[in-house]
């Protein structure tokens, strides 16, 4: 097998596969009609496939020694790989946050994810700490997480589309910026979302319902809970803050931060949305906005690298004529 | 120790001498004691428009690609009448690191590289030093990159001594063979397999002003 295919395979695909399996008997099946399990394996899922890519790539024990002083382990310690550990906390967190929702009423559900983005903010700020990053830059950190977490209450029923859509840019800046390990973990969190999507969708309706566009009444719909939020919030938001961090092409900050807030542009075509009947329509008027959203944000970006070498280039070009 | 094994060297050479001429690169290799100079070493400073590394990696198992570090800083010390061998402190900043392609650049001072943002430097500092022929040294010493250090031994020769405008300027070049996986740096030789060797052989070529003594 190629190589490069085989590699794709290894970091992007197997994961992905590994966070919606898991997902699996929480979207189809009987499990589908409670809605925190569908919230909890969403979620899960995608955490648990940027887990695993990263567990493939810097392995294990780059987790472990953010922790721990592991023997006979001269490898060094980098500060990127605490997002192995983040991963890891929010699969618990996912669930965790899930039950609380199963067994909560529905307004002190909304307090609840509040107060959970505040406190994970902190515990970003505090804990999760990239290099030549100020104090300011760390409380920057943890109100992106706060907020990249808000945002995602507005993408409604598409969260699972959009999810995908927003780990592809995030993987698609990180390649741009010359990460390659954070690119393929990002692109596997997407694949996953993906994957979730449209479990999600076959699970609401049935497969039968699936090809008629019948929704199965007694399937619980997936949406952004407190879950979701936690979870889509606190890693976009990270990973924003760790490509700023070790950004190499040039990549403007504002760029990162754009892709954390692409969520909100669920909201474009917001009446259309409201104005459908049929949920999966609901999901897709959703959803584009936020995909014409990212192409816009890829496109711009792209751009500007384009015209940043040409400029470069032609410096170069007159270092060249001068003998510099 | 250190006259003994001067003693040692004085004699090697002779007698290689008084064989036959091809011998004299054949000739044993005797530790030679940094501090045991008839002539005290000159401290040299290095000058870093004339002093860079350059490194060779293998790309998909094909072609060679070559790379430099530019403006190697820090000094050196070597007697000029080589009665003894060299020291070295030697930096390279990963942020002057280049390829002829700035992305590629980009890509090498990052994470899965050298990781510029954590490691924002490699050094070299020498330790001992086995002498193997007129201005010609092994040299071992301390490699620090990624935040890892190995011991490794470089091939050294004292390139040349000339005069400039300010004063003497001495010439070495080092080289020496790292596996980059030693340092943490694994990314292309199992995933993607085989994208780039592991295997990274180095020149470094160094010049440097000898300081005058103070008086």
């Amino acid at each position: 097998m190629n190589e490069i295919v085989q590699y794709v395979l290894e970091v992007v695909v197997l994961p992905a596969l590994a966070g919606v399996l898991c997902a699996a008997p929480f979207l189809i099946g009987p499990l589908r009609r409670r809605r925190w399990m569908v919230e909890g394996a969403t979620a899960s899922a995608v955490a648990i496939a940027f887990l695993v890519s990263f567990l493939v790539e810097p392995g294990w024990k780059a987790i472990a020694r953010q922790l721990v002083a592991i023997e006979n382990d001269d490898a060094p310690f980098e500060r990127w790989h605490r997002l192995g550990l983040v991963a890891a906390v929010l699969v618990a967190a996912a669930w965790m946050l899930s039950l609380f929702r199963g067994r909560d009423a529905a307004p002190r559900t909304m307090l609840r994810t509040i107060g959970t983005l505040l406190v994970l903010g902190v515990l970003a700020a505090v804990f999760v700490e990239f290099p030549k990053v100020t104090v300011a830059g760390r409380i920057g950190q943890g109100a992106l997480v706060f907020t990249s977490g808000i945002v995602w209450m507005f993408a409604g029923s598409s969260v699972a589309w959009s999810a995908w859509v927003v780990f592809g840019v995030l993987a698609a800046l990180a390649a741009l910026g010359g990460f390659a390990s954070l690119s393929v973990m990002c692109g596997a969190a997407s694949v996953a979302a993906y994957g979730v999507g449209a479990l999600g969708a076959l699970g609401a309706h049935g497969v039968l319902g699936a090809l008629v566009g019948a929704r199965d009444e007694s399937a619980a719909p997936a949406g952004p809970g407190g879950a979701v939020m936690a979870v889509f919030g606190a890693l976009t938001a990270l990973i924003a803050s760790c490509g700023i961090a070790y950004d190499t092409a040039g990549l403007s900050p504002a760029v990162w931060v754009a892709a954390c807030m692409l969520p909100l542009a669920a909201l474009v075509f917001n009446r259309k949305a409201k104005r459908s009947v049929r949920p999966f329509e609901r999901a897709f008027w959703s959803w584009l906005g936020v995909a014409i959203a990212a192409g816009i944000l890829l496109g711009a970006t792209a751009g500007m690298q384009a015209m940043g070498a040409e400029e470069s280039e032609a410096d170069d070009a007159l270092m060249d004529m001068y003998g510099g | 120790m250190n006259q003994l094994g001067l003693l040692a060297a004085s004699i090697a050479s002779a007698l290689a001498l008084a064989a036959a001429p091809v011998m004299r690169t054949a000739a044993p290799a005797v530790p030679v004691a940094q501090d045991a100079a008839a002539t005290a070493p000159s401290a040299i400073n290095l000058d870093p428009i004339h002093s860079m590394a350059v490194f060779r990696i293998q790309h998909l198992g094909a072609g060679f690609f070559w790379g430099r570090f530019n403006e190697l800083a820090g000094s050196a010390t070597w007697p000029l009448d080589d009665s003894a061998a060299p020291t070295f402190d030697v930096t390279a900043q990963v942020k002057k690191v280049d390829t002829g392609s700035e992305k590629l650049d980009g890509n090498l001072q990052g994470p899965n590289f050298f990781n510029e943002a954590e490691f924002p430097t490699i050094t070299f500092k020498s330790t001992g030093a086995t002498r193997v022929g007129e201005r010609h040294y092994t040299v071992k010493g301390d490699l620090t990159l990624r935040g890892v250090t190995r011991p490794i031994e470089a091939d050294c020769t004292v390139t040349g001594i000339g005069k400039g405008p300010l004063g003497q300027k001495v010439g070495f070049e080092c080289t020496f063979t790292i596996n980059r996986a030693d340092f943490g740096m694994k990314w292309g030789i199992d995933a993607p397999k085989g994208a780039l060797g592991n295997e990274v052989k180095m020149v470094i070529a160094l010049e440097g002003d000898v300081a005058k003594p103070k008086e």
